[in-house]
């Protein structure tokens, strides 16, 4: 692929050398994995004609993270609301909790904890996926039969997850909510009514647009990450394995670096 | 047709074509022998700009290809149908859909046109029985057919084969020698071949090339390959015949 054909750094010879070949590489990671989206975006016109790799990308980034969001999801919220709750019973402001649980799930919770879990469990599917059939030589036999390999397989997946992250987050931020209801109600002495009332009076418009913003953000970096690992995997197998685990990682730091700022900027 | 002046390519500090020069003609089956890691499959995939060299020069018809972009490498791939080491069929699409995928994705055919093309080529190929299979349900010389049936299907003036008998047993390996050859009595393809197998070089190729340490050391017809003075190429060919069959081939 045209991305993949720059030359070769000079080797290194003492470790200040090594240094800054590693900087370069990363720099030229993420150049080349924003390159790739930015591309992949660009072909949103031919997702009708992809429509059947679309659906199958929705259905995988939907349905198969359906159950461990939902768990994950209510846990968080009953985690939230428990923490702060206990907290907040020293000063007789436990009603308070609705508050915290439902900005917190709207502005951080959701979006991070969905993302997290997209990229462990579908980020690094796409790498793999990807990553075997750059090992395979498919991608090569896509770019010789003049088949854009980035609209061919980056595209659909770069919009199912745009698509599917907010939606995903959205349910996040209910099913949490809805789990802090629970605590509230079973262990805080908060009547469910008055934690429903107060949920949704604190309940902001920005809170809202944010979270989604944020998960839109996030869905865009998992899939820039994931294929980029798959068409930059060598080495067969083992690379493969390689692709998934680097994809997992690096998703996870720019998730976390990108939400600080993102809230840093609305906030 | 094609001419290959002075490529040099390397990977890191690695050299692995350092300078390698040959002409391909129209028509012609050129096979490309040597031991393992001397350039083979990389001289193929700069052949089809899937990369490009450090120094030195490629021409198509008397074009040079490097730095094609765009609809330009477009056109000029349109001219290459290539069978891949591992076939690199579409693991989700059955062998029916990945021979079609050039001609539905690259033309504007109606679904009728493209599968009667789909049914010349499978015949020719002999896969009638696998059409509706998926890659992993079918053997490797089945994969490798379904190969060479989507590289052929767009009627490509060359057709690249990366190690086509490598993984395969003698009979299925002389199987698609004989592919290898009716395709260019039928359809007048010119053909380049990558290969470890002399016995398919010497059965299938007009001319036989080998590559050493990222030189071509010997290029000629078969019956004046086998007689090289040059010792890589003598060791090469004694390592799998024995004198009586190069004797035979000289014949």
């Amino acid at each position: 692929m045209k991305y993949f054909q720059h030359g070769s750094l000079p080797p290194s010879t003492n470790a200040l050398q090594s240094l800054g070949r590693t900087c370069i590489g990363k720099v030229r990671g993420a150049g080349v994995a924003l390159c790739l989206a930015m591309e992949a975006l660009f072909f949103f016109y031919r997702l009708p004609k992809r429509r059947a790799s679309f659906g199958r990308q929705l259905l995988n980034t939907g349905v198969k993270c359906f159950f461990v969001v939902s768990i994950v999801a209510f846990f968080t919220g009953m985690i939230l609301a428990l923490q702060t709750g206990l907290a907040l019973q020293d000063w007789n402001q436990e009603d308070m909790v609705a508050n915290i649980v439902v900005q917190t799930m709207c502005r951080e919770m959701g979006p991070f904890m969905t993302a997290l879990i997209l990229a462990a469990a579908i980020g690094s599917a796409f790498a793999a996926e990807i990553g075997t059939m750059t090992v395979s030589e498919e991608v090569s036999a896509l770019e010789l039969m003049s088949i854009n390999p980035v609209e061919f397989l980056m595209t659909p997946r770069l919009f199912a997850l745009l698509l599917m992250c907010p939606v995903l987050t959205i349910y996040t931020d209910v099913l949490g909510t809805l789990g802090g209801m629970v605590v509230s109600q079973t262990q805080l002495d908060v009547y469910y009514k008055v934690y429903a009332r107060m949920a949704v009076e604190s309940l902001g418009n920005k809170e809202i647009y944010v979270g989604l913003f944020k998960a839109l953000v996030f869905g865009f970096v998992i899939s820039a990450v994931s294929c980029y690992r798959g068409f930059a995997t060598t080495n067969g197998a083992v690379g493969v394995g390689e692709a998934a685990r680097k994809t997992v990682v690096t998703s996870f730091l720019y998730i976390l670096i990108l939400g600080y700022f993102i809230t840093r900027i609305f906030y | 047709m094609f001419e290959f002046n002075d490529i040099h390519k390397s990977f890191g500090d690695k050299k692995v074509l350092d300078g390698i020069s040959f002409s391909l003609t129209q028509g012609e089956t050129l096979v490309i022998v040597g031991p393992s890691g001397t350039g083979k499959s990389v001289t193929l995939r700069h052949m089809v700009g899937l990369m490009a060299p450090d120094k030195g020069d490629i021409t198509f018809d008397g074009k040079s290809i490097l730095g094609l972009r765009g609809n330009e490498l477009r056109k000029l791939r349109s001219n290459f149908g290539m069978l891949f080491q591992s076939s690199a069929l579409l693991a989700w699409m059955t062998v029916e859909q990945n021979i079609a995928l050039p001609l539905m994705e690259t033309t504007k055919l109606s679904m009728k046109e493209i599968e009667a093309q789909v049914d010349r080529v499978i015949k020719l190929v002999h896969l009638e029985d696998a059409r509706e299979k998926r890659p992993s349900e079918i053997s490797g010389g089945m994969q490798k057919r379904a190969g060479l049936a989507r590289a052929i299907i767009s009627e490509p003036k060359v057709v690249l084969y990366d190690e086509p008998t490598s993984g395969l047993d003698p009979v299925m390996s002389r199987h698609i020698d004989k592919l290898i050859l009716s395709m260019q009595k039928e359809l007048g393809i010119t053909s380049v071949v990558v290969t470890h197998d002399l016995h398919s070089a010497f059965s299938i190729g007009d001319r036989v090339a080998m590559l050493h340490d990222g030189k071509v050391v010997e290029i000629g017809p078969p019956k004046e390959f086998v007689k090289s003075k040059v010792a890589v190429v003598q060791e090469f060919i004694k390592a799998q015949f024995s004198a009586g069959y190069i004797e035979g081939i000289i014949l």
